[in-house]
């Protein structure tokens, strides 16, 4: 009796994993705020994307532009997608228009105003990058470097480029058992449900 | 703060905490908290990325609001509280910090909207009112999207016909995000003017002028404060304003051009608003050499008042990889006064902090500072990775330090005789550094007998037998007039003497 139940509750546990990471895979679907929809990885040659989460007006995030601009410059021939989403319901199309215009953004903007986007890939920051692999597991989540030790306390120049090691990691195959994850300095996403004292 | 603290502490033994956390709302306990020490930056136009007027945009930043609360960047404020206390003081302390956060931690709730305050009056325009002379930068300075960060120097002609005296200068920026500070200097040589524009740029960078003033600064969220009573600073005829300004890139291109406004004194001050700097010259005499990697790296230097004073204001001054400074008064009767500690010294952050009451401080007084660096890679503001050897110079990636105490004497007959005595130590410190150079000098050219004919051959370029001000090394000449008893231009063989009695003192210490 014992091991059957052990073997019905792994076959359930595997089906689960499966399905969710079937689930994340088929799923990414967004549509930016030109109302173009994006399914990155039903183009075979996509090797990962990376969801950056941003706030038009969090000072941290947005010192992260240009940087964010070369990165996801440098990995676009190498077959990484970018994709900056606001997880403010108040942010609107037109404010995140103007904002990609005024900081020269040229990756894709996403509103995800019902935060799912964020809670699904459990970004809780702004700046917070997440790389997904093209099998839906999250490869890396967490700062784009680490240039901010702390508010108000910037490096001249960064000493650990966590995302970029991250994407390489990714394109030369080699991947942690679990993702690998850094604390961001930034501005906090306000969840409007979030459960008190988080 | 009218927050009923000691009230919600009584009751805390009759309910359960989330009983407590229902009752802090917004409306009547952390509305005037954030009116009163966030609004008048947070709104629109004002220096706060964001705005915190009203109870939705405070729940939706109540996360960040703490950790920087906590983290005590925000508001900005950097002396330690208990060490002097300040007229412009922003810091919160420990109950409101620990109010905010128990609001934070419950549902955030508003409470009732008709027991929240009205949102302050806040000036829409100049903070002190239209002020005497308004000047704005030539030409706006363009700053990149990214990068490292721009220290660039304005030089703006004020043209005043005659003397002038200033209670307080105040700083509008065209692009508020992308200026993190700015001090005000006084150019009465013209050089500033000729420097401004030479790179085909405005502006220019480096301290390449004599400053012979300085009017405060600007920092974002400290109100412009004007000088106490009937204190002035003077503004001399012919003089040009210089903003020694810091950018910080914003991740958007911009270009910046400020208008400053000043506010001027009806009649001179009565009195004379003395800077004690301990150590003086911003250390340059204290031989600063910070190894690589030394986290512990200290100076110190002391200065005796001599005749009685009133500290009206402080203030430090130090580059990247400072990280502790304090003043200190010990009173002829031993009481000691602390007058400024700061524990996290930010270059970018470098206040002048008005005493609330003067500081009363007798003659005989000594004021000691105490600076401690970190050029360890542990401090992220290090600018060299790996830490590099650091020693006092001119540039940001240099070191400096020193505070400044702005005193006005108790008798204003005795001013003079203040400022001779500043000026003397300032000399001594410069001197002593002259001669512990030489000193190194005379072992490594293996004429370690200390006597006059010795020093002289080693400076002596020219061999005629004298030291012109040219021959003399660069701390040498700060002192050089000192030292030229005879006042002839030149160091003599027997002038050589008291350079020789402080070469012999330093070997015997």
């Amino acid at each position: 009796m014992i091991p059957v139940k052990k073997t019905a509750r792994l076959a359930c546990l595997l089906f689960l994993l499966f399905s969710a990471s079937l689930a994340a895979a088929d799923g990414l679907s967004v549509t930016d705020i030109k109302g173009k929809t994006h399914s990155p990885f039903n183009d075979k040659s996509v090797k990962g994307v990376a969801l950056i989460f941003i706030t038009t007006d969090c000072p941290v995030a947005n010192y992260f532009h240009p940087t964010i601009r070369r990165i996801g410059d440098a990995a676009k021939e190498k077959g990484i997608r970018v994709y900056l989403v606001h997880s403010d319901p108040d942010t609107t199309t037109k404010a995140a228009s103007k904002h990609a215009s005024e900081y020269g953004i040229s990756a894709p903007v996403i509103l995800d105003h019902d935060q799912n986007l964020a809670r699904k890939h459990g970004a809780k920051w702004t700046p917070e990058a997440v790389l997904i692999a093209p099998d839906g597991t999250i490869t890396y989540r967490g700062r784009i470097d680490n240039t901010y030790a702390d508010y108000g306390k910037k490096r001249p120049k960064p000493t650990k480029e966590d995302l970029k090691e991250a994407i390489d990691n990714l394109l030369a195959g080699q991947r942690a058992k679990k993702p690998v994850t850094t604390k961001p300095v930034g501005c906090p996403i306000y969840f409007l449900k979030e459960k008190p004292g988080k | 703060m009218p927050v009923k603290i000691p009230l919600l502490l009584f009751f805390s033994s009759l309910f359960t905490t989330a009983e407590i956390h229902a009752e802090i709302t917004f409306s009547e306990h952390i509305a005037p908290l954030v009116f009163e020490n966030c609004s008048s930056c947070h709104r629109p136009g004002q220096a706060g990325p964001f705005s915190l007027t009203n109870y939705k945009e405070v729940r939706k930043r109540g996360r960040i609001m703490l950790e920087v609360m906590e983290d005590r960047f925000m508001p900005p404020w950097k002396p330690v509280p208990g060490h002097g206390v300040f007229a412009n003081s922003k810091a919160l302390s420990d109950e409101e910090i620990s109010l905010f956060e128990k609001w934070v931690e419950s549902d955030r709730p508003e409470g009732d909207p008709d027991k929240m305050p009205p949102f302050p009056d806040f000036p829409a325009g100049w903070q002190l009112g239209e002020p005497d002379i308004i000047v704005s930068m030539t030409e706006a300075f363009p700053v990149p999207a990214d990068g490292r960060d721009i220290y660039r120097n304005f030089a703006i002609p004020l043209d005043l016909p005659e003397d002038k005296w200033v209670k307080a200068v105040e700083l509008r920026p065209s692009e508020r995000s992308v200026l993190h500070h700015v001090l005000f200097f006084l150019d009465e040589s013209g050089r500033a003017r000729e420097l401004d524009g030479r790179d085909g740029k405005p502006g220019f960078s480096g301290m390449g002028f004599k400053r012979s003033g300085s009017l405060g600064s600007y920092i974002p969220g400290a109100e412009p404060l004007l000088l106490p009573g009937d204190l002035a600073l003077p503004l001399k005829k012919g003089s040009d304003l210089v903003l020694a300004t810091h950018f910080h890139p914003t991740g958007k291109a911009v270009a910046e051009k400020s208008t400053v406004g000043i506010y001027l004194a009806d009649k001179p001050s009565s009195k004379t608003v003395i800077p004690m700097q301990v150590p003086p010259a911003f250390g340059a005499g204290m031989g600063i050499d910070i190894p690589a990697g030394d986290s512990k790296y200290r100076i110190e230097d002391s200065f005796t008042i001599p005749s009685d004073v009133e500290a009206i204001a402080v203030g430090g001054h130090a580059h990247y990889v400072c990280q502790e400074m304090r003043m200190t008064a010990t009173l002829p009767d031993g009481v000691t006064k602390p007058l400024l500690y700061i524990d996290d010294w930010d270059l970018n952050w470098q206040g002048s902090y008005l005493f609330k009451e003067p500081v009363k401080l007798p003659k005989g007084t000594v004021l000691k500072t105490e600076i401690r660096y970190n050029n360890s890679s542990s401090n992220p503001r290090n600018p060299f990775s790996p830490p590099k050897r650091i020693r006092w110079g001119k540039e940001s990636t240099d070191e400096m330090g020193s505070i400044t105490l702005q005193v006005v004497a108790a008798d204003e007959s005795d001013a003079a005789m203040i400022v001779r005595s500043t000026r003397r130590k300032t000399g001594r410190n410069l001197l002593a550094q002259a001669a512990k150079k030489l000193d190194g000098r005379l072992n490594s050219a293996g004429q370690s007998d200390l006597t006059r004919s010795n020093v002289l051959r080693l400076l002596d370029k020219n061999r005629d037998g004298r030291i012109q001000e040219s021959e003399a090394s660069a701390r040498l000449k700060e002192s050089f007039s000192q030292v030229d008893k005879n006042k002839n231009g030149t160091l003599e063989e027997d002038e050589l003497q008291p350079v020789v009695e402080f070469l012999k003192a330093r070997r015997k210490r």
